[in-house]
C-alpha cells in the first residue's frame, strides 16, 4: 500500500509551494478589501474550497484505482490522512478526537501549506476570518462528490499549534434519479 | 504569559517544498472565477488578476532577495532583468524564462519570452484565453518585483504561440540607467 | 475482436461524451433518446439487481452480454458512469474503462481548462485522447 501511494505521489506534477501559499495570501488579501466583514470572506473561502474539493475528487479517484470504496467514517478518515491530504497538500495528517459514536473527528495537519509564509493578524481572526477554511471546504466538497455529506470547519488557529479541521458526518447521499425515471 | 511563537521566530524556509500542481490549478481557477464575478469586462478581469499577481510579486521579491542575494540589491537594469529571467523564474516556476530581448525601435521596452508557461507544461490543450489569465498574473508579479527594486514600469502579457511579457519602463528609469552607465565609464 | 462505442454520463444522467468506431448498425433512435434509454437501462439493472442480491453489500453491476456484444459498466465513486460496447469475448475492458475515466478527468480538470475557467470540456481533445486509448487496446482491430 505505502509504496503504491508513494508512486502515485511521484506521478503527479509538482510546483512551488511558496507560489501556492503567496497566491492564496494575495487572494485573501484582495477579498478582505472587497468584503466588509471578515466572516463573509470565511464563507467565500469555504465555497471555493468546496468547488476545489469536488474537482479533485475525480482527479484522486482516477489516479488511485486501488483505494477501496469507503463505507464508514473510519475509512474516510484513513483515506484522507493517508492518501488524499499528502497527495494534494503535500503534508502529513493524523486523525484524532473521535466522538459522537464515530460521527465526529478531527484531522490534524502536521504543517499547513496555506500559512507557511503567512501570519494572520489576531484582530482578523477575532473578527471571524478563518484563514484555513479553504481546506475544510475542500474536504467537504470532495466527500460530497463521493456521496458523504459532512460539515467541516477549521478550528480557529492559535499561532503555536497545528491546523485542526473538525469534521462531522451528516448522511450518505443517494444519487438522484432523472425526472421521469421511476425506480 | 507564555510566549507564542510567530512566523518571525521561524527561519525562512529554503523554498524547496512543493505542492501538487492540480491543487494550484483548482485554486487558480477559483481565483479567476472570483475575479470574473466581481468584474464587468475582460479588461477588468485581467486587471484584477494582475493585481493578485502584484501582491505575490512584492512578497516574493522580499523572500528571494533575502534568500538568494543576501540583501544585495541589483541596481543595474539589465542585471535586474536577468535576475527575473533566471532566479525569480526558477523560484516561481522551476525553470528559467526562455528569452530576454529589447525592442529595436524603443529603448524603453523589453520583452521576456516564455515558450511554455507553467500551465502549458502540464496541459495539452493550450487555449489563448487560459494562457492569458495566467500570463496576466505573472505580468503582475514581474511588475511588482521591478517596482520594488525602483524600476518603474508597466508590464503587459501577450500571446502568440509563446507568451511575451512586454516590459515598458518609464523614461526616467532609462535616463537614470544611462547616467549610471556613463558615470562608470 | 472489436470495440464498438462508448458513452460517458455524469451523475444526473447527462451524456457528457459519446463516440463510436465499428458500429455498423444504429439503434434507429435519435441520439438523445438512445442516451436516455442506455442510462435508464443501467439504472434499472443496478437497482433491480440490488433488490435481488443475496446479501446486503455494496455490489456493482459489471457487464451484460448477448450473443453478439458485451456492454461493460464502470461507475466511479463520484457517480461518473462509463459504458462501452465490445465483442462478447473481449477482455481487459475494465482496465480500458479506467483509462478512459482518467482521460476524462484529465480533460475536465486539466490545468488549462481550470485556469481559463472554461465550463465546457474540450470535446475534440477528449475525443482524440479516447480514440488513442481505444485503438491501442488489443481488442481493437
Amino acid at each position: 500500500m505505502s509504496s503504491k501511494t508513494k508512486q502515485n505521489l511521484a506521478d503527479s506534477k509538482k510546483m512551488s509551494a511558496e507560489l501556492f501559499c503567496l497566491t492564496y495570501g494575495a487572494m485573501v488579501t484582495e477579498m478582505l478589501k472587497d468584503y466588509e466583514d471578515p466572516k463573509d470572506v470565511t464563507i467565500q473561502l469555504d465555497k471555493m474550497g468546496f468547488n476545489m474539493g469536488s474537482r479533485l475528487a475525480d482527479d484522486f479517484l482516477a489516479k488511485n484505482a486501488n483505494v477501496p470504496r469507503c463505507v464508514d467514517t473510519r475509512q474516510i478518515a484513513d483515506v484522507l490522512c493517508r492518501n488524499a491530504i499528502p497527495c494534494y497538500l503535500g503534508v502529513n495528517a493524523t486523525v484524532t478526537n473521535w466522538s459522537n459514536g464515530d460521527r465526529d473527528f478531527s484531522i490534524i495537519l502536521e504543517s499547513n501549506p496555506l500559512t507557511e509564509l503567512v501570519q494572520v493578524p489576531p484582530h482578523l481572526i477575532s473578527a471571524g476570518l478563518s484563514y484555513s477554511q479553504l481546506i475544510a471546504g475542500a474536504i467537504r466538497g470532495a466527500l460530497e462528490a463521493v456521496h458523504f455529506k459532512v460539515f467541516a470547519s477549521a478550528v480557529p488557529e492559535s499561532s503555536n499549534s497545528n491546523t485542526e479541521i473538525r469534521i462531522r458526518f451528516d448522511q450518505v447521499l443517494k444519487d438522484s434519479i432523472p425526472a421521469g425515471e421511476d425506480d | 504569559m507564555a510566549k507564542t511563537t510567530g512566523i518571525l521566530d521561524k527561519s525562512l524556509s529554503r523554498g524547496k517544498t512543493e505542492i501538487n500542481l492540480s491543487t494550484f490549478a483548482v485554486l487558480f481557477s477559483e481565483m479567476v472565477l472570483y475575479a470574473q464575478n466581481r468584474s464587468e469586462t475582460v479588461t477588468d478581469i485581467h486587471d484584477r488578476i494582475a493585481q493578485y499577481g502584484k501582491q505575490v510579486g512584492y512578497r516574493m521579491f522580499d523572500i528571494i532577495t533575502l534568500r538568494e542575494k543576501g540583501y544585495k540589491r541589483e541596481t543595474k537594469l539589465l542585471g535586474m532583468l536577468m535576475f527575473i529571467k533566471s532566479t525569480v523564474w526558477k523560484n516561481l516556476f522551476g525553470k528559467e524564462a526562455d528569452k530576454l530581448e529589447r525592442l529595436n525601435d524603443d529603448h524603453c521596452t523589453y520583452l521576456l519570452i516564455e515558450k511554455d508557461p507553467l500551465v502549458n507544461t502540464y496541459i495539452s490543450v493550450p487555449k489563448d484565453k487560459g494562457v492569458l489569465n495566467c500570463a496576466a498574473f505573472a505580468a503582475g508579479i514581474i511588475e511588482a518585483i521591478l517596482e520594488s527594486a525602483s524600476f518603474k514600469c508597466k508590464v503587459t502579457a501577450h500571446w502568440h504561440n509563446e507568451t511575451a511579457y512586454v516590459i515598458q519602463f518609464e523614461e526616467s528609469v532609462i535616463a537614470r540607467e544611462n547616467a549610471l552607465l556613463d558615470s562608470n565609464r | 475482436m472489436t470495440i464498438y462505442n462508448v458513452y460517458i454520463f455524469d451523475r444526473e444522467g447527462q451524456c457528457l461524451f459519446y463516440d463510436e468506431w465499428f458500429r455498423t448498425k444504429q439503434s434507429g433512435l435519435s441520439k438523445i433518446q438512445e442516451y436516455k434509454l442506455v442510462f435508464g437501462m443501467m439504472l434499472s439493472m443496478k437497482s433491480f439487481s440490488e433488490r435481488l442480491a443475496t446479501a446486503d453489500s455494496n455490489q456493482t453491476v459489471n457487464f451484460y452480454k448477448t450473443s453478439t456484444y458485451k456492454m461493460t459498466f464502470l461507475e466511479s465513486a463520484t457517480g461518473i458512469k462509463i459504458l462501452i460496447n465490445t465483442d462478447p469475448n473481449a477482455n481487459g475492458i475494465r482496465e480500458l474503462l479506467h483509462k478512459i475515466y482518467q482521460a476524462w478527468t484529465e480533460t475536465a480538470n486539466s490545468a488549462a481548462r481550470l485556469i481559463s475557467s472554461e465550463t465546457e470540456p474540450d470535446e475534440s481533445f477528449l475525443k482524440s485522447r479516447v480514440k488513442q486509448i481505444v485503438t491501442k487496446h488489443p481488442c481493437y482491430v
